[in-house]
């Protein structure tokens, strides 16, 4: 066991929950107004080809409202199982990325913040099994 | 004060520390000098990239430090080069805010939370060096 600053791990806590609640939330919004870019391109096709065809052209803003749904979570009480499930989503768009070719840059970004969101997670995780 | 498993912070923390320093230095190496062609195909980034990499030796600059900074927290000094990598993507943001077009704000983005990233990486770290053991 060991003795940490609960003020400064509550602190880096909060931050957290806030910025990493409210990013993917901004990001789902831009799913259904493409302000930040065109997510089309990043939908892989062999991944397409698996979904319903009821579904392909919804997929963008279906993923859209998952991201703000898990960034919700995050801002709720719920935080440590939010940022497993963006961590376990951001897996999900790493694997379509890789499908898709050549978006390594993007990929090793997702990874980094794949386990920044995990991390967080594991954190929250610690502070609920922790002792005053 | 607070009372927390040690085995669990540190697992947490050795994870971060090598994740965090082998992403900048891993970055830098397919980016510039294996295969810069391949690791994205977005031809307007790639141009772009690569046309301010040849008129900006800042870039260049740019590069080098944070590959040194991912070092740094692999080694003696990880609270110090989490800070560092936070600051140098802090002014990565700006720069490619001033340079790209809107198309690019998914990089900032992901930049920006990064960024909070590595601020957490070197709290914790923070955390690790003043905490007691019981």
């Amino acid at each position: 066991m060991m003795i940490i600053d609960e003020r400064k791990f509550n602190i880096l806590l909060d931050t957290l929950k806030y910025i990493y609640g409210l990013v993917p939330i901004a990001i789902g919004l831009d799913k259904f107004f493409f302000y930040i870019v065109d997510w089309n391109i990043y939908v892989s096709p062999l991944v397409a080809s698996y979904l319903p065809l009821i579904i392909v052209p919804r997929i963008v803003p279906i993923v859209g409202i998952i991201e703000i749904v898990a960034g919700i979570i995050i801002l709720s009480k719920y935080t440590k199982f939010g940022a497993y499930l963006v961590a376990a989503w951001l897996g999900v768009i790493i694997i379509n990325l890789f499908t898709i070719g050549g978006m390594y840059d993007i990929i090793l970004r997702d990874i980094a913040i794949l386990v920044g969101y995990a991390t967080f997670g594991f954190l929250v995780e610690l502070k609920e099994t922790a002792r005053q | 004060m607070l009372i927390i498993n040690e085995i669990k912070f540190n697992r947490l923390w050795t994870i971060s520390k090598y994740v965090y320093g082998l992403y900048p230095i891993i970055t830098v190496i397919l980016w510039c000098l294996i295969f810069p062609s391949l690791l994205s195909n977005h031809p307007l980034f790639s141009a772009g990239l690569i046309a301010f990499f040849s008129n900006n030796p800042l870039i260049a600059a740019n590069l080098i430090a944070s590959s040194l900074f991912g070092i740094l927290i692999l080694t003696r000094a990880p609270r110090l080069g989490a800070y560092l990598m936070a600051a140098l993507s802090i002014i990565s943001v700006l720069i490619e805010y001033s340079q790209f077009t809107r198309s690019q704000f998914k990089f900032e983005l992901s930049n920006f939370i990064i960024i909070f990233a590595y601020i957490a990486f070197g709290l914790l770290t923070e955390l690790k060096e003043t905490a007691q053991q019981q």
